[in-house]
């Protein structure tokens, strides 16, 4: 058996009427990349939000390092939620604040560091994702490809357990894309941290994932290691890797 | 008929669940005021929010009232000769109802509208689902300050207005209307109670955490966007003013 961080056990959400997911089970390793790849609206982002706790299935199970998070506690809830990093799919900073107070929060929060050095820390991440020198300007400022790595130095600044990024890469140039692909990598790497993506680029994810699992129709239907699903004799999954407009897949209304 | 019926009980229920909602808000909102630790920067960014930057509208509407107060009394009390008891009923007028409810009214137009505007933006940009992931409770962090700020600096917002809206009914009075200043003063001393004003006071700070709490939670619920908060942010307003005319009457039956 495999030493699994997260069970996602018969997950069931539907929004006014509508399924998303659909009995969905999955298990993520723990210290691996788990790429989710599936079509947009397919359900992916509330499958990452149900795993924070920031939506609740109709039915179903979570576990997190063999913890029901479904009904906890808040006080529960946010011992779970530390050991978490998120990037959210359009950065999600706080616009009333800089991005340097942005970077910090998270240390603000949880640590009792001297402000020198979590201005240490901050600078060091933004440095990390190519950012250093742009503490004093507010998200508005900046690009929007900007604003996302902002986030993702934020999700990082407390070297979590656990890292979800919600499209990482989307609306980055190829160059910076690189970069974020293998910061991802460099924090499995060095931190042994496990790291569940949302993406939409294909190459990167049969390149540096782990594991790979693909949603259809509110369910995994295939799961497991980039050369498991480049090989997989599922047609919907070999529709959506080669980007074919006709095939099998439903494509919906 | 079957058809009004359903129209009237969906409203109800509706109706019903808001309420739950605004009260689940509430009642969480008290329990974090008192879990340390205080949050005193948001707290005094929010004070000098509510309070110091509506300063000015307060002022205008406080004098305007008292001035516009004075002249329609004069109009009333002149024809049986009490010109003379002017004075202390714009007094008692602006430290019982004018005073409390037009700035509290004022304020939830500046201050309300825009807690639900941004709220309702950091609500649709996933901002506040970042501070649930990052472990820090919203309602703590964005409403518990937003609503002691209300409840702290309408009361004094209101005495401000009290006073000014009696200085601008002096001007008209003295200088327009030619009542006699010792008459207009000495009869407000005379009539006016410490009690006339607290009252007021205690309503205003019933109005402010109204007005916050409303403003707080039509942002906190906001969805759909752009659209979705621009009517959070008409509906806090219209919800927010009513509740605080309603409510003025509730506690005026009960306290005088």
């Amino acid at each position: 058996m495999t030493d699994a961080v997260i069970q996602i056990v018969d997950l069931f959400k539907s929004f006014s009427g509508m399924p998303v997911l659909n009995g969905l089970d999955l298990e993520i390793e723990r210290g691996r990349i788990t790429f989710i790849i599936g079509r947009s609206g397919g359900g992916k982002s509330v499958l990452l939000k149900h795993i924070i706790a920031l939506l609740k299935p109709d039915s179903g199970h979570i576990f997190v390092d063999g913890v029901d998070i479904v009904n906890l506690s808040e006080r529960k809830l946010n011992e779970t939620r530390r050991k978490f990093g998120m990037l959210f799919q359009d950065a999600a900073l706080f616009d009333s604040m800089t991005v340097g107070e942005n970077v910090a929060f998270p240390l603000r929060e949880h640590t009792r560091l001297k402000a020198a050095e979590i201005n240490r820390l901050v600078n060091e991440k933004l440095g990390l994702v190519g950012l250093e020198g742009i503490d004093n300007m507010m998200p508005s400022d900046i690009s929007g490809g900007m604003r996302k790595r902002v986030g993702l130095a934020r999700a990082m600044v407390l070297e979590p357990e656990i890292l979800l990024f919600d499209e990482p890469t989307t609306g980055l140039d190829p160059v910076m894309c690189e970069q974020v692909d293998e910061l991802i990598v460099n924090s499995q790497r060095q931190l042994g941290a496990t790291s569940i993506v949302i993406s939409h680029d294909i190459p990167a994810t049969l390149r540096i994932a782990h594991r790979v699992a693909m949603i259809y129709e509110g369910r995994i239907i295939t799961y497991g290691t980039p050369e498991d699903v480049k090989n997989s004799d599922d047609p919907v999954v070999q529709q959506f890797l080669t980007g074919e407009a006709q095939g099998p897949m439903d494509l919906g209304d | 008929m079957t058809k009004i019926l359903e129209t009237l009980g969906g409203f109800a229920i509706r109706s019903i669940e808001e309420m739950g909602q605004i009260m689940m808000i509430f009642i969480n909102a008290l329990l974090w005021t008192f879990r340390p630790p205080l949050r005193v920067r948001a707290l005094f960014k929010q004070m000098e929010f509510v309070g110091v930057n509506s300063l000015f509208v307060v002022v205008l509407t406080g004098a305007f009232t008292g001035g516009v107060f004075t002249l329609q009394t004069y109009h009333g009390f002149s024809m049986f000769g009490a010109e003379s008891l002017v004075g202390p009923t714009v007094a008692f007028a602006m430290a019982r109802e004018l005073g409390p409810v037009l700035t509290s009214l004022m304020v939830t137009g500046r201050a309300g509208s825009a807690m639900a505007a941004e709220l309702g933006t950091m609500r649709v940009t996933e901002q506040i689902d970042a501070l649930y992931v990052m472990a820090a409770n919203p309602v703590k962090y964005l409403v518990v300050p937003r609503i002691l700020a209300g409840i702290l600096m309408l009361p004094l917002l209101t005495v401000l207005a009290n006073f000014v809206g009696v200085v601008g009914g002096y001007i008209v009075a003295v200088h327009l209307l030619n009542i006699n200043a010792g008459l207009f003063i000495g009869n407000i001393v005379e009539y006016l109670k410490m009690g006339d004003i607290l009252n007021g006071l205690v309503k205003s700070a019933v109005f402010g955490g109204i007005l916050t709490l409303i403003g707080c939670y039509k942002g906190f619920y906001a969805r759909g966007g752009a659209e979705g908060v621009g009517r959070a942010t008409t509906e806090a307003v219209v919800m927010a003013s009513v509740l605080i005319l309603v409510s003025d009457y509730i506690m005026t039956a009960i306290m005088f």
